[in-house]
């Protein structure tokens, strides 16, 4: 029996708003949808996810990946030289890891190619920069994405062989991501300053500090990071923009280790001081933790839930769990927000770096109801940022209960997103970001708020639903 | 003359919306053209033939294109951005305190699972994957948009045959579920006859029918136009027909439609026959002999199918009579058509039905009179350029031909209006015959200009010698939300021959017609 | 008000659309009737079953907003139930998986189990769960007659005979049976066909379910545990949960789940074909 004659009606309009507006005038009960044409107006793509939705084989995929994400229990274990823990850059390799999707020398932005040409003299492969900068050109250091290599970095992204990276390891699956330290701000290799400063900053940050924090880490009671990173989602911070009550909360530990260690005062008060000094010095940890949060959740076939959110500088680009190691790539989109003086749009450098490794974790820019100080930079309110947090929800495959946020009544931070939602719903994930300037070593010129680009997630999408063969006919062409 | 035009990134507008805001920005004093347009491929070619210029194709952008004074082309601008900026739903969408814009069918069951039924009218491109959506999510769903590709028609009826879901449409104007109105549709007391029909007007014509002989409807479930076409067979007529015989408030079934392709003709009526319900069955334009066999009654015309129906559903013989003209109405026939100058000679049927015209080709040439169409049944002949009638004439003014960048007559009667002062004020016309669309969707008041119209032209047509006869038809309910009562009685003032049926209008005319032919050698 | 489901049981299928209405609500637990069967939504802290909906953290005070006769909706993997939106998309699945043979010395632990569990029964419930597995033993007729004096017996929302009956329908069904337990279980439901009106609702559901071999994950697990040979702290931890059910349903089941294991698999004696 039609089961539907039995039911009360309840109407979805889509389309013209009049039909809608009748059925409530004849007493029927109606919700009218604020509808656009989806997946960017494009037919054919639309209709390729209109057979995508409610196909058993992604909704089970994607339960999976879920699951593995929501069990992921990153744990900080070690702080060793990237060629110690990356094969990839190991003893012999002249390789260079730099952030967001591939990108040719040429193509890249200044503040990638002046951190690369610095890391190059950091390593010792040339003695100065022009001969680094040769070098680079000349493809004689290969440039490969640190995601490429389980690894992040914020903004330009920059991690060479030498350099010290956090080891954090899921417990639940055992797999592991690193990421480099955050020298702290202003004229800093991230942003693409290569000066003697910078260099005599790093290779003290490679030695010193780095034994220093090793023995530390060595020596943590609790090395959990979730539950921190729970802690300080209730004192303000998000994990992307804001990682200062984090980096009190670990400053901590690393205080009470070192207190513990038989290290020379002189050695532990420098490190501690230059921990104390930086409030961002929490975020690569927190992007370490969340590369392998995702990562636990990413390869499993047929699943449309987002691991990977990261620009270049350049382009933007994000990968699926169940489309493997492909990239789908598209012209970062603009940043709304506000110039620190003296600066403008013009001086800008498009969007960069792997944080929205964050974001693509439900922190960022997805937890900005906990940390609405962002909304500032775009004339915004604390309820538009708990708004923008709600928001985000409609485009994620649930929220994270270890993720609490007060202001959504302590429900978790919307998280995994499913890019059949995005596209369906026209809602792009927005990312909470720092704008640099697009001159290489000038720094931080303002932050505000981006959202990452449609045209990745129309590309992912039309990608999964090839390989599942889903689509039933002959896809029309837009007339 | 100045060209003037402004893009607007990502900003959406249905094409109701679109025509109004191009309505108002046109009638800037010192405007030529204007065009409020999403700026898809096709469009942007509109624009560039209407002089307007040339344009980047952006499918998710709007374009505003104005052409005229240099100020006006300003002021146009201004205005259309102020139009736009509107929102219906009031309150921008990001002040605090706005709930979230329901922007998709999974948002709108993510927010409330209880929605079961989706209405679909957007652009034909995107209809069929909203269709698909909303079939996949479990639910009902209607579609009126148009131009939808037949593989995808076909694509979506099998996934709901799989599912047990019903796709009402493609091109499906008119249904009522559960009591519900849906598309354009009539206010029709519940009752025991459930309807299955490929046309819209044709299903408003046997409800409303069936309303006003005291009975009542317990579904009507449309199928879209192209249904009972052979690369479709019937998929949705023979899943509403299991639906309503399966369903304990039904007792009757009328299916409507044009003829089907024969071999989804025979499965409909095979199903028909083996259902426990009496069935009546009229596909316009065929023979009811040839549907009628055992359980199924055929009907000649849509009222008559409603009076069939109403019959079997009071457990009586459901007589198939002939429409005839009564005595009284012959007399007055004759009177009038004696009144007429010679030249006066043709019927003109301008209508906003489709199936109304329809049915009234079939009822003119079943006496022997041909009439040109926009729409020409079988044996009438194709009116090559519409705007202008030739003997007899007998048009669809909702048609495609009528309806590009223009609203559809039942909401915006206007070009209806004045292409009747057309027809009155050409010297060969007799009759003028028209009908008037009541219900959810038509105009509030849809003869709002018409009784100027009819009483101007008459009286022009007079002065010239000439007696121009109305018949019309009123297809509504005394519960539709225009006063019928008041509508019949203004043209009834106004000299209109009102009939009680789109069928029996056009019997009046073509009796008309036939002594017009008669009386003139 | 929108909440997120951990887990479902295997069938509970919310892809397929269809309504129903709120049984009964309580504050850890809320029954559905859907078409026939009977779901449950669970509080976080609840075990599993077949047919459930069990919901994450503090849940359970959103459940105290339902009430009797509110409508559900199910579609397209959300739940609506009265003014809750549950969303279920990514709530993993339980079912019942089979049963190993059992491992030796079954006597020892089926006699540690009715120890704890006795004193926590109903005082008839002991009584009861042999008098059926005797009568299982016997007759048709000696069935009919001891399953009448059983079902709806005894206190409790589900009487404790009834309960007692679930802990011998979830060793009969549970595979490890074989043949034997596939003609008793039939048997038994022939014997509780007339008689199933006279208890309530939610127990009917609940013996129906057993019948099918579909029991909650407490009681599901214990006997896994019993027939794994599962240490003891295990087997404890498992035979707490059950014991957590109702003030006396868990004891009283457990009395049936022993029983049903003598006659199963300690008789010598063997059934009629």
């Amino acid at each position: 029996m039609k089961a539907l004659f039995q039911q009360d009606l309840k109407v979805a309009n889509v389309g013209l708003q009049g039909f809608a507006d009748n059925v409530a005038a004849a007493g029927g009960q109606v919700t009218h949808l604020s509808w656009a044409p989806p997946a960017g107006a494009d037919a054919a793509l639309g209709w390729t996810l209109a057979c995508l939705v409610g196909d058993q084989r992604i909704e089970d995929a994607n339960r999976l990946a879920y699951e593995r994400y929501l069990a992921a229990q990153p744990r900080l274990v070690d702080l060793v030289l990237a060629k110690q823990a990356i094969p990839g850059l190991a003893e012999g390799e002249r390789r260079i890891l730099h952030s967001g999707p591939p990108i040719a020398w040429v193509d890249m932005c200044g503040p990638q190619q002046g951190a690369i040409t610095g890391a190059i003299l950091y390593e010792g492969w040339a003695q100065s920069l022009e001969a680094a900068e040769k070098m680079a050109a000349a493809g004689l250091v290969a440039l490969e994405p640190c995601h490429a290599h389980g690894a992040v970095g914020p903004m330009a992204g920059i991690i060479s062989p030498s350099m010290p990276v956090w080891v954090v390891e899921n417990a639940d699956r055992g797999n592991r991501a690193y990421c480099n330290l955050n020298e702290g701000l202003g004229k800093v290799l991230r942003f693409g300053a290569n000066s003697p400063e910078v260099i005599e900053r790093l290779r003290w940050l490679g030695s010193e500090f780095f034994t220093t924090m090793q023995t530390a880490i060595r020596g943590l009671g609790d090395a959990n990071l979730k539950p921190l990173m729970a802690q300080a989602l209730h004192m303000g911070d998000e994990l992307h923009n804001r990682n200062a009550a984090a980096s009190g909360l670990l400053f901590k530990r690393l205080t009470l280790a070192l207190l513990a260690s038989k290290l020379d005062s002189g050695v532990v008060q420098r490190a501690l001081g230059f921990v104390a000094g930086n409030d961002h010095f929490f975020l690569n940890i927190s992007m370490a933790a969340c590369k392998a949060m995702s990562d636990a959740a990413h390869g499993v076939p047929g699943s449309s839930m987002v691991t990977v959110m990261a620009r270049n500088g350049v382009n933007f680009g994000i990968r699926l769990s169940g489309t493997g190691e492909r990239w789908f790539q598209a012209p970062a989109n603009p940043v709304d927000g506000l110039y620190f003086p003296g600066y403008t749009v013009e001086d800008a450098a498009a969007d960069l770096g792997d944080s929205a490794i964050t974001e693509t974790n439900g922190l960022g820019g997805f937890a900005m109801a906990a940390s609405p100080a962002i909304v500032q930079f775009v004339g915004g309110s604390p309820a538009d940022a708990t708004a923008n947090s709600r928001r985000m929800l409609s485009i994620t495959l649930g929220s994270n209960p270890a993720f609490t946020l007060p202001a959504l009544n302590f429900g978790g931070t919307p998280a995994g997103i499913d890019a059949r939602l995005v596209i369906d719903s026209g809602v792009l994930p927005i990312i909470n970001t720092g704008i640099a300037h697009r001159k290489a070593g000038v720094g931080q010129i303002g932050a505000g708020i981006t959202t990452a680009p449609m045209a990745c997630f129309n590309d992912a999408i039309a990608a999964l639903a090839a390989e599942l063969d889903a689509v039933p006919l002959n896809k029309r062409g837009a007339a | 003359m100045s060209v003037s035009s402004r893009y607007y990134a990502n900003l959406y507008k249905d094409s109701v919306s679109l025509m109004k805001v191009s309505a108002q920005v046109v009638a800037v004093p010192g405007i030529e053209t204007a065009s409020v347009v999403m700026a898809s491929a096709t469009n942007i070619d509109n624009l560039a033939a209407a002089g307007l210029g040339s344009f980047e194709v952006r499918p998710n952008d709007l374009i505003v294109a104005v052409s005229g004074s240099e100020a006006a082309c300003v002021e146009a601008l201004a205005k259309a951005d102020d139009l736009l900026k509107e929102n219906p739903a009031g309150g921008g969408e990001d002040s605090a305190g706005a709930a979230q814009p329901i922007t998709s069918l999974q948002m709108a069951v993510s927010k409330d699972p209880a929605h079961n039924f989706a209405l679909v009218s957007v652009p034909g491109d995107y209809a069929a994957a909203e269709a698909m959506k909303a079939l996949r999510l479990g639910m009902d769903v209607m579609v009126f948009s148009d131009n939808v590709p037949p593989e995808s028609e076909l694509a979506l009826k099998r996934y709901a045959q799989q599912h047990n879901l019903m796709v009402m449409g493609p091109d499906c104007g008119t249904a009522i579920v559960n009591g519900v109105p849906l598309g354009f549709a009539n206010v029709v007391r519940r009752g025991p006859i459930g309807v299955v029909g490929a046309s819209g007007t044709g299903t408003q014509e046997v409800t409303v029918r069936i309303h006003q002989l005291g009975s009542g409807i317990s579904q009507a479930l449309g199928t879209g136009g192209h249904d009972l076409a052979a690369s479709i067979g019937g998929i949705s007529m023979l899943h509403g027909l299991k639906a309503l015989d399966e369903d304990p408030a039904t007792k009757v079934i009328v299916l409507v439609s044009k003829p089907p392709a024969p071999h989804v003709a025979a499965a409909v009526l095979g199903a028909a026959e083996a259902s426990a319900k009496p069935v009546v069955a009229i596909f316009l334009g065929a023979d009811p002999a040839s549907i009628t066999q055992k359980g199924v009654h055929g009907a000649a015309y849509l009222a008559q199918a409603a009076d069939m129906a109403v019959a079997l559903a009071k457990g009586e013989d459901p007589k198939r009579m002939p429409m005839v003209v009564n005595n009284e109405m012959q007399r007055k026939i004759k009177e009038l058509s004696r009144a007429m100058a010679a030249g006066q000679r043709y019927v003109r049927g301008i209508f906003s039905g489709g199936t109304f015209c329809f049915e009234a080709q079939l009822i003119h040439a079943a006496a022997d009179i041909p009439a040109f169409s926009n729409a020409p049944t079988a044996g009438n002949r194709k009116l090559e350029r519409v705007g202008k009638s030739l003997e007899n004439t007998i048009i669809d003014m909702g048609d495609d031909a009528f309806t590009q960048g223009r609203p559809h007559p039942m909401i915006d009667p206007s070009q209806r209006d004045a292409r009747i002062r057309e027809e009155v004020a050409d010297p060969s016309t007799a009759v003028v015959l028209f009908d008037v669309v009541l219900g959810y969707g038509s105009a509030t008041n849809p003869i709002a200009g018409l009784v100027g119209v009819i009483g101007s032209a008459k009286a022009k047509a007079l002065a010239e010698g000439r007696r121009v006869v109305f018949i019309g038809y009123v297809c509504g309910t005394d519960q539709d939300p225009q006063d019928r009562a008041s509508i019949v009685a203004a043209l009834k003032s106004a000299g209109v021959l009102v009939a009680s049926s789109n069928a029996e209008a056009a019997l009046w005319s073509a009796t008309l017609i036939s002594d017009r032919t008669g009386a003139i050698p | 008000m929108a909440l997120q489901a951990l887990s479902l049981g295997s069938e509970v299928d919310l892809w397929r659309p269809q309504t129903g209405a709120v049984h009964s609500a309580f504050a850890r637990a809320v029954n559905l009737r859907m078409n026939g069967e009977m779901w449950t939504v669970l509080g976080a802290n609840l075990p599993d079953t077949p047919f459930g909906i069990r919901l994450a953290q503090g849940g359970h005070l959103a459940l105290l907003h339902v009430q009797a006769g509110d409508l559900v909706h199910v579609r397209a993997g959300y739940m609506r139930v009265g003014p809750l939106i549950l969303d279920c998309r990514t709530a993993s699945r339980w079912a019942p998986t089979r049963w190993p043979q059992p491992a030796t010395d079954l006597e020892v632990r089926l006699a540690a189990i009715e120890q704890v569990a006795r004193p926590r029964a109903w005082t008839g419930s002991a009584g009861l769960a042999s008098e059926v597995t005797d009568a299982l033993r016997r007759s048709d007729r000696d069935l009919a007659r001891a399953v009448c004096r059983t079902v709806g017996r005894g206190p409790g929302l589900t009487p404790a005979g009834d309960d007692v009956l679930v802990g011998i329908l979830a060793v009969l069904t549970c595979g490890a049976s074989g043949p034997a337990g596939i003609r008793a279980t039939a048997r038994l439901v022939c014997a509780l066909a007339p008689v199933l009106h006279s208890t309530p609702d939610v127990s009917r559901h609940l013996l129906d379910q057993a019948a099918r071999g579909l029991p909650g994950r407490a009681l599901h697990e214990l006997g896994k545990a019993v027939f794994e040979g599962a240490p003891n702290d295990i087997l404890a931890n498992a035979l707490d949960r059950v014991l957590d059910t109702g003030r006396t349903s868990g004891a009283d089941a457990c009395l049936g789940l022993a029983a049903a294991c003598r006659f199963t698999f300690l008789t010598t004696e063997r059934l009629a074909a």
